[in-house]
């Protein structure tokens, strides 16, 4: 029993974790607050992660970042960088998967804030970067959170598009996810429930963290 | 100062369509809920882009659709009072104010909340929340938090529409010397002809997404130009006459209207309408006609509903217009 996989696999999400929460959150905020043509149609095409299976959204990635994809041939033959069978392609998958959640809670945090503060920050002479900082974030922080805890906790348990891009070598990207599944095809049974305990606790530490954090920073609402 | 607004916009199924020009001082913007007024004010700050149109501040640019200017509202410099305040909930009532100065060093910012804590007495509030704040204390902070930056132009949504009487009053009063402690440029928005009057010094009279009537308010007070303006300044009585054989409108304030003992009587009397202050009567007279007349207490306080009474505007006060088709 090595503990590699507990290591790849929290590597992996807070990774992939960090990277959703700098992308996704501006966006959500952005999604939240723009109104153009088509925006109910981005709106959905974000979430479309959600509903399609893991193996399929690998499958498509493999398609994208594949040695022989433009991209995948572009980085390899520039960087001497390939996602496949690498721990990056892990985090990769996760973002992939886990970014929607984190998007679609966000996004709902924002629009339930009136957007008249965003407009008094504007008229005290901040920027929209200073607006989003001081106000919208601040604001929305439950929300902004949960998502966070929501995406952490998918990126932890993800599998199928992991599986599908960075393939299952232990001690370089082989998660805990794959590592119980492992485990089990091959019989040792015992390592698959420590393996599964394990996770449920990191699992749930994680959340609690965030959730402990998430009161912390609370303020009393307006009455 | 000097303000000048043309603009045109719309905003659903509403159609903007608002040109006037302001001189030193404050101006109230004066309309029904519905009127444009908030979009109008909207338009000044920049938080709404008009289609066409310019808005000049003392000569400068804020938006101009020929010339492709529109000035981001953070480069404006104008305060802005939102309806409700909209004080940041997370932020000390210190931090709220010292949030338009962040740029300036602490000692500045400390300075600058000093001032305002001093000028809008919020001495002991500095660092509660807006939660814990009443309302004429979050009015006094955004007052604070919009001023701190020292704007070229002070923008004030409603300011007292979110108060209760007693303290509308008292903080009507307050502002008026809270204007003289800081000579700042004032463009507000009301649908309260007395808050206007006390207020400002010009007035523009708004309806349906248009300018009815602008200019010094003791003007639009007593030379309403239409009938609609003479309602929104406060005229109780408008009704259709025949004067020198010409179909008009005329219109009288109720306290312009005597109710005399003696005289042949005109007029009966309805019901009494005790507002305190002031105790009105409303009458019909005798050609079907129903008007509204300030009665006084000690005279009338024992007339009865059916009482015949001569009813007539006192000499040369009623107002009359060229009757408009379907006005």
């Amino acid at each position: 029993m090595d503990w590699d996989a507990l290591r790849i696999s929290l590597q992996v999400a807070v990774t992939s974790t960090i990277l959703a929460t700098l992308v996704g959150v501006p966006f959500a905020w952005w999604l939240a607050r723009a109104s153009f043509p088509g925006r109910g149609v981005v709106s959905a095409l974000v979430l479309a992660p959600m509903v399609l299976p893991p193996t399929v959204l690998g499958y498509y990635l493999l398609q994208a970042v594949g040695r022989r994809s433009a991209i995948g041939g572009l980085l390899d033959s520039v960087f001497d960088f390939s996602f496949v069978f690498d721990w990056t392609g892990a985090v990769l998958a996760a973002f992939v998967v886990s970014t929607p959640f984190l998007v679609r809670t966000a996004q709902a945090g924002f629009e339930s804030v009136d957007s008249v503060y965003e407009e008094a920050a504007r008229t005290l002479g901040r920027s929209e970067i200073s607006v989003f900082l001081h106000v919208a974030l601040p604001l929305a922080r439950r929300s902004v959170l949960a998502g966070v805890a929501l995406a952490l906790a998918r990126a932890l348990g993800e599998f199928g598009a992991t599986l599908m891009v960075a393939g299952n070598l232990p001690g370089r990207t082989q998660t805990m996810s794959i590592a119980i599944y492992d485990a089990m095809l091959a019989g040792r049974t015992s390592d698959a429930r420590v393996l599964a305990i394990t996770l449920t606790f990191v699992s749930v530490g994680l959340l609690v963290a965030i959730g402990a954090g998430a009161s912390a920073s609370s303020w009393r609402q307006r009455s | 100062m000097s303000l000048s607004v043309d603009i045109r916009l719309r905003a659903g199924g509403f159609s903007l369509d608002a040109a006037f020009q302001t001189g030193d001082g404050a101006t109230a913007i004066l309309g029904a809920s519905g009127a444009g007024k908030t979009l109008t004010l909207r338009s000044i700050a920049g938080l709404q882009a008009p289609v066409d149109g310019k808005i000049l501040l003392d000569g400068v640019s804020l938006f101009n659709s020929t010339e492709r200017v529109n000035l981001p509202v953070r480069r404006r410099n104008v305060g802005y009072l939102f309806q409700d305040y909209a004080l940041f909930p997370h932020l000390t009532v210190a931090e709220n104010i010292a949030f338009g100065i962040s740029r300036r060093t602490k000692a500045q910012q400390r300075e600058s909340v000093s001032r305002m804590v001093d000028l809008l007495r919020l001495h002991g509030l500095e660092e509660r929340r807006p939660a814990g704040l009443s309302g004429g204390e979050r009015q006094r902070v955004a007052l604070g938090r919009a001023l701190a930056p020292h704007p070229d132009l002070l923008l004030l949504d409603e300011p007292f529409s979110a108060l209760d009487a007693p303290s509308r009053e008292s903080l009507v009063e307050e502002f008026i010397a809270l204007r003289e402690a800081i000579d700042v440029p004032t463009v507000l928005v009301t649908h309260d002809v007395a808050e206007a009057y006390a207020l400002a010094e010009h007035l523009v009279i708004m309806g349906n997404g248009r300018v009815l009537q602008s200019g010094p308010k003791a003007v639009v007070f007593h030379q309403p130009v239409s009938p609609s303006v003479a309602r929104l300044v406060g005229v109780q009585n408008i009704f259709n006459d025949v004067r020198d054989g010409r179909p008009v409108v005329v219109g009288v304030r109720a306290s312009n209207m005597v109710v005399g003992s003696e005289g042949e009587p005109n007029a009966t009397l309805d019901q009494t309408v005790d507002r305190g202050v002031q105790l009105l009567g409303r009458f019909t007279t005798d050609r079907g006609v129903q008007v509204v007349a300030e009665l006084h207490r000690s005279r009338f306080a024992d007339l009865v509903p059916g009482s015949r009474r001569r009813v007539e505007a006192r000499e040369g006060t009623a107002l009359v217009w060229p009757a408009s088709p379907g006005a």
